[in-house]
């Protein structure tokens, strides 16, 4: 099929650009750690997350220097534990689960953005530099007070 | 010179057309309502009254626009040209099919309306397990899509009785891209159909106790992202087809146009995980999979890119421009049938700039689920795909009427169009930026206990709202002009089928050869879904029991 | 640019290709600008994802 000289330029160009995304997503989720949330499959049976450990307590521990472990519930409408603090630096490492529906766990300004599924445990990790209160709130509709879904971390 | 004029549309054909062209607009102004509701409650200006949720609403806005709206006119637009195209004339099984589809497709719908606006599907139309809405609303999405299966096959009919009489011929451009679009849609839909027959009406039945949440959000995005294609599909026919006619031009390039067709039945679909990205329960070398496929899809769209402009450009040359850009003067600007579809066109590069940033694997953590989303594809499908809807049914209505088109009612389209881009603006315009700065997708009116983040949206939600209404009166417009239209002057308007440019090269017989399309298509939907489907079928995630959460 | 234009052929036909070659920078010009814009905006959020990191 003839193609003008031009559009096959353009298209190479094209091509071109999205191969360098790809190699530039593929290098950072690959080799470099930098990856979409939740590669390790971890499930639990989501009618008795209230009985199967460590769900059964939802609780933040300090597991290293300066490194926490978060382990929290998602229920409609709310998240267990609260309150959440931890102190400016912390690396936190989220493990989360559903007792009932779908939902989110956004902490805006941050790239800490996944799913929470019955069924299945979330993983996701954070390094809060910054002191504030970090806002965490529910972005996958969940039901009637879904806007009304939230919790906060306090980064002292 | 022009293709010997056809003798006056059949009248006919033209009443299913127009039936669903119809069922369309109406289904665009219900979910219009509500979406303009839903801006004002988030904009802070109104609350609603005790009886209607904010997400009955939305689950209603979500269904009559990314649903009905769409595929009404889909199958309304493709059966016009296909009986302009193959024969001039439905045989009496396409119009059979044509409208049991229709039929069926209504009886969902209504039934689906009336589940939802009682409050017992407030589920949104992605209706993820396991928020369980009533069954009833499971078995109407199911009507509606058989409805469609049958829409299709009388496509599908009519044009595999043209190709036996007409050997050796290749068919008419418009013909085989509305092959491609239901083809595309049959195989699609096939995701969904398993999610809701063999998983969700027996769940929501009470006949199995639990479902399976990851394989039922696997099935429901193996059919939701070629949706969108189902979608944009119909508006590229618009583009490759209609508007070089529109414009006094010549088709660029047969052969190119077919082949990104091809393309795009070969990679809408085995993308699905590009939405499921932040999910647990898929691993990161299957995401990335689908991710480098999604990539591929974005081809064709350049090649479009091109086609279209050079389509202008030869245009511009023919008739005496001059320049890198003389050609954009000679395009008729105050054509409303070449202006809307035009905007449609323009708008789509910043629409398909953000769905390549979606789609792209651990980025996607920036704008998944946040009102960035919203805007994009309230650029996608609610601006490019509906202003060149918009568009076509002003020479549409008038083709399949017997009437034509006033410079009135054209002069109303170009004001409907300008405002609709207006109302865009303020209202993607701020999803987009407001997103970015974390505000949550599919939520009503909160500050989160007044949480700065959450005050700082404020601003960007009021205009959101503003946008809203201005689109809201886009919609009142365009309802006014399609009423207009239907009681325009009688007279004779020619269907405006492109023809192609002399200098483009003969089509290779290969883009027409349906086993190899579907081959390909079949075996990487193998490759990239086999293995993590089947591996959630076996090690499944425990099952989930049902919930209603509203 | 190629010298094909030195050739002198009758109007239609053999200087077809010749025509198409210059006359396609327009739309050229246009999808670059497309691209730039694609390009510009994925590398805007790319930047703003490695920020938050």
């Amino acid at each position: 099929m003839h193609m003008h000289r031009l559009e096959k330029i353009w298209l190479t160009a094209g091509v071109s650009m999205l191969v360098v995304f790809l190699l530039v997503l593929g290098i950072m989720t690959f080799g470099r750690g930098i990856a979409p949330p939740n590669e390790h499959i971890h499930r639990i049976d989501p009618t008795k997350v209230s009985e199967t450990p460590p769900f059964d307590k939802p609780q933040i521990t300090k597991i290293g220097d300066n490194v926490y472990k978060a382990v929290m519930v998602a229920y409609a409408f709310g998240y267990d534990p609260i309150p959440m603090e931890v102190p400016a630096g912390a690396t936190v490492h989220f493990e989360i689960t559903s007792s009932d529906v779908v939902h989110g766990f956004e902490i805006p300004g941050t790239n800490v953005n996944v799913m929470v599924t019955p069924g299945e445990v979330s993983h996701v990790s954070h390094t809060f530099d910054k002191p504030g209160e970090y806002l965490i709130l529910c972005n996958e509709y969940c039901g009637i007070a879904h806007e009304m879904m939230k919790t906060t971390l306090v980064v002292k | 010179m022009t293709d010997s004029k056809l003798s006056t549309f059949d009248r006919k054909d033209g009443q299913l057309v127009i039936a669903h062209v119809l069922f369309a607009f109406a289904a665009l102004l219900l979910g219009g309502i509500a979406g303009m509701l839903q801006g004002m409650v988030k904009g802070g200006t109104i609350t609603l009254p005790a009886n209607i949720g904010y997400y009955e609403l939305l689950t209603a806005h979500g269904v009559l626009m990314a649903l009905i709206f769409t595929t009404y006119f889909i199958v309304g637009f493709l059966y016009s040209g296909v009986s302009q195209t193959l024969g001039g004339r439905l045989l009496p099984l396409t119009k059979k099919l044509g409208w049991i589809g229709y039929w069926l497709m209504s009886i969902g719908t209504l039934i689906g309306v009336v589940v939802i606006l009682l409050g017992k599907a407030s589920v949104l139309y992605t209706f993820y397990a396991p928020m369980k809405a009533s069954p009833w609303f499971y078995v109407a999405l199911a009507l509606v899509v058989i409805g469609s299966w049958l829409s299709g096959f009388g496509i599908f009919y009519q044009y595999v009785q043209w190709r036996k009489a007409n050997k050796g011929k290749l068919s008419p451009l418009f013909a085989f891209m509305s092959v491609i679009t239901m083809l595309l849609w049959q195989i699609a839909t096939i995701g969904v159909a398993i999610e809701v027959v063999v998983q969700l009406i027996p769940w929501s039945f009470g006949w199995v106790e639990t479902v399976n949440v990851v394989l039922s959000r696997t099935l429901f995005w193996f059919f939701g992202h070629p949706l969108v294609y189902f979608w944009l599909l119909p508006a590229y026919i618009c583009w490759y087809v209609i508007i070089p006619k529109i414009i006094g031009g010549k088709i660029f390039s047969d052969a190119l146009a077919r082949m990104s067709f091809v393309l795009f039945l070969l990679f809408s679909i085995p993308v699905g995980f590009h939405h499921q990205l932040m999910e647990p329960g898929i691993s990161h070398f299957w995401k990335y999979l689908q991710v480098v496929l999604t990539f591929m899809v974005v081809i064709p769209s350049l090649m479009t890119a091109f086609s279209l402009f050079a389509t202008f450009e030869l245009n511009g040359r023919s008739k005496g421009t001059k320049g890198l850009f003389g050609w954009v003067k000679v395009l008729p600007w105050k054509d409303v049938r070449f202006f809307a579809p035009f905007m449609g066109m323009l708008i789509f590069i910043p629409a398909g700039a953000g769905g390549l940033i979606n789609a792209s694997n651990q980025m996607n953590a920036v704008v998944h689920n946040t009102l960035w989303v919203t805007g994009h594809f309230h650029l996608t499908v609610a601006t490019s795909v509906a202003l060149t809807f918009f568009g076509i049914v002003y020479w549409l209505i008038p083709v399949v009427t017997g009437r034509v088109l006033t410079p009135r009612l054209n002069k109303l389209g170009i004001i409907q169009t300008i405002i609709w881009c207006v109302g865009m603006f303020f209202m993607s315009g701020s999803m987009h930026t407001v997103g970015l700065l974390g505000s949550p997708r599919r939520t009503a009116y909160s500050t989160y206990d007044d949480h700065p983040d959450a005050i700082m949206w404020i601003p960007y939600h009021v205009a959101m709202a503003i946008g809203g209404i201005i689109l809201f009166a886009g919609v009142l417009l365009i309802i006014y002009n399609i009423i207009a239209l239907m009681r325009a002057p009688k007279g004779e308007t020619e269907y405006p089928i492109g023809e192609v440019s002399e200098a483009s090269e003969p089509t290779p017989r290969f883009l027409e050869n349906w086993k190899l399309w579907i081959a390909l298509t079949v075996i990487l939907i193998v490759i990239a879904y086999t293995i993590p489907v089947i591996d959630q079928i076996n090690n499944p995630t425990p099952g989930s029991p049902g919930y209603v959460t509203w | 640019m190629r010298d094909d234009r030195s050739v002198s052929k009758p109007h239609e036909g053999h200087s077809e290709p010749e025509k198409k070659e210059q006359s396609l920078k327009g739309a050229f010009a246009s999808v670059m600008i497309l691209g730039a814009f694609l390009a510009i905006t994925w590398i805007g959020v790319f930047i703003l994802f490695v920020a938050r990191d």
